[in-house]
């Protein structure tokens, strides 16, 4: 037993827990079509071709074609492709400031205050409509969608690794390792730092869904990527326009985002329960917003 | 409970200072000058100055900040570039559909997710109990902007049963009102039912664990009396939480929500004035959000002394 590697064993645990197997699956699924995106697209996702603007979907157009006569299809994979690199910078992004923040806070006192009042006001802020006053400020792009959606997430992150750290701080090996003259940091990254992160990696699926759907979000309003890329949300706005005569510009990408998320949520219900059972039943409103 | 309640209302004020600061600078963050960025490629100097001026751009930093606080103080927004008139006008202006999109999107999920979460703990790993948290789970998938989109297939375009979109005020009547905001609020109300719901029932099953539960049905008390009378008391305060943290991702999902249905509400203000880079106005209606959710948990928490006597003597 203790000879199996860390993956299979995982594998194993995810096993017992088939909703958890399920949901892995839609995640690897939907990131097998990001790095494959140029291969199965078939088509240039930018491809004009005006002569078959919003034709249904047909066997050279699987899932039909927009107002141009781009490629459904092809917009749709792309679309994973920038889903997953929204989702997977955002947790990044968030997880890095969320951490710092966190281990400061927790483990100097005189800094807690301080840094734990900035999070609670920057969690005032409903997390679209920040995001949504931040792309007003930084202006439409793919790294500016990271950076405002990212910026959302980091108290958040960092409220979790603070709540451990408090705990950890006051553990007997802390106090050994302060004991024996290990410095402060060293402390922080190797004794504190490792203890509190399945919380936090937890927290990171749902983060991550919750960063494909604000993408969604605010590409469907018209302030997130710009127009031109291939998104879901950015289809999605197109599709509205024609919802009765090409109702498959809205579903396919619909139902795309909800793969995604159905897939990522079971994934994160399942990973919480094997890491952490206390909280089970409890999910973290963040990822909702 | 006179310390408690103290320092509870206290503690809003560094929330309040954070969330004014935050909203100051987001005029600031924009690269390059703001007063250019605002009036666009075509003003002229002249017109980026007066701009500046107006906006009190020209100042330093830190008087700009003194002054935007105590503006705030007085209750006074500024003024929008594009609508030429009172930020707080604007926005009182739309604020009738977007409360009552958000009031019944909530009563639609609480009642649909309270009673569902009381079930699902009841009959506890029973198939309701799983069809229920399956439905949750989808539901929660779903973004409101797609149950919009095909609601508005299903009911607006296919079945003509309602409009595809568009508000009427409630001074046309109540019932045109409650028919142009049956389908948004659904569409809102369906999503965060599913939180709630899960909600609910995890803080039922913590509940039910307890030993006073245990001694209640030991005394032979009809297993409804224990759920409905002992248990949901008790659980009644997380899911309180809910339903105060719940309004962040109500007003942000109405954001959305208003644009899929065309509802002329705070969410197009906003939307319209981030097109159009009308800061005063993403200023204000950020901040009044932001203020309105501060005080809503500080509401929740105050109810709680009434709910629970337990935080009361703490």
């Amino acid at each position: 037993m203790s000879t199996d590697p860390t993956g299979w064993r995982w594998l194993r645990l995810l096993r017992r827990r088939r909703i958890a197997l399920l949901g892995a699956i839609l995640v690897v699924l939907n990131l097998l079509v990001a790095i494959l995106a140029p291969v199965i697209g078939r088509w240039e996702p930018q491809r004009l071709d005006v002569q078959a603007r919003l034709a249904p979907p047909t066997p050279a157009h699987w899932m039909g074609t927009d107002d141009v006569g781009r490629d459904v299809w092809s917009r749709v994979v792309h679309g994973t492709r920038l889903s997953m690199v929204v989702g997977g910078a955002v947790v990044l992004l968030s997880f890095v400031g969320g951490i710092i923040f966190g281990l400061l806070g927790g483990y100097y006192r005189p800094l807690d205050n301080v840094l734990m009042r900035i999070m609670d006001g920057f969690m005032a802020f409903p997390g679209i409509i920040l995001a949504i006053a931040l792309m007003a400020s930084l202006g439409p792009s793919v790294l500016n969608v990271i950076l405002a959606l990212g910026i959302v997430y980091v108290p958040r992150v960092a409220r979790i690794v603070r709540g451990s750290v408090l705990v950890i701080r006051e553990t007997p090996y802390v106090e050994a390792a302060l004991a024996l003259g290990v410095s402060d940091p060293v402390v922080l990254a190797r004794h504190v730092l490792p203890n509190c992160l399945s919380p936090v990696i937890v927290q990171g699926t749902f983060i991550f869904a919750a960063a494909v759907l604000g993408e969604a979000a605010l590409s469907f309003l018209g302030v997130g990527v710009p127009p031109q890329i291939p998104s879901w949300g950015n289809v999605m706005a197109e599709g509205r326009l024609y919802l009765q005569q090409a109702p498959w510009l809205t579903l396919f990408p619909g139902a795309a985002i909800m793969a995604c998320i159905l897939g990522l949520n079971l994934f994160g219900d399942g990973l919480r329960d094997l890491l952490d059972p206390k909280m089970q039943g409890v999910r973290s409103a963040a990822a909702q917003e | 409970m006179r310390t408690y309640l103290l320092r509870r209302v206290l503690a809003v004020i560094p929330v309040m200072l954070v969330v004014a600061t935050v909203t100051f600078l987001l005029i600031h963050l924009a690269p390059g000058d703001p007063a250019s960025v605002i009036a666009g490629p075509d003003a002229t100097p002249g017109d980026v100055a007066r701009l500046r001026h107006h906006l009190g751009l020209d100042e330093s930093l830190p008087a700009q900040i003194l002054r935007w606080y105590g503006r705030l103080l007085r209750g006074d927004l500024g003024d929008s570039i594009f609508l030429r008139r009172p930020v707080t006008e604007a926005i009182v202006e739309r604020l009738e559909p977007t409360l009552l999109l958000t009031g019944w999107a909530t009563l639609i999920a609480v009642l649909i997710g309270v009673p569902a979460g009381i079930v699902s703990a009841r009959y506890h790993n029973s198939a309701v109990d799983q069809s229920f948290m399956g439905l949750a789970l989808i539901g929660l998938s779903i973004p409101n902007f797609l149950l919009g989109l095909v609601m508005i297939l299903v009911f607006g375009v296919w079945l003509r049963w309602l409009p595809v979109a568009g508000y009427v005020s409630l001074d046309v009547g109540l019932w045109p009102n409650v028919r142009s905001l049956l389908m948004p609020s659904v569409s809102l109300g369906l999503v965060q039912s599913a939180l709630i719901a899960r909600i609910t029932r995890s803080s039922m099953l913590d509940v039910l664990r307890e030993q006073y539960i245990l001694a209640g049905r030991a005394k032979g008390l009809a297993e409804r009396v224990v759920v409905y009378k002992h248990a949901l008391k008790n659980a009644i305060i997380p899911i309180l939480t809910v339903v105060g943290i719940t309004f962040a991702i109500l007003v942000g999902g109405a954001v959305v929500i208003e644009t899929v249905f065309n509802i002329p509400g705070l969410g197009r203000l906003i939307i319209s004035a981030v097109l159009r880079r009308d800061y005063p106005v993403i200023q204000g209606v950020v901040l009044v959000i932001a203020v309105t959710y501060t005080l809503i948990n500080l509401a929740v928490d105050l109810v709680y002394l009434t709910v629970d006597p337990r935080i009361r003597y703490q």
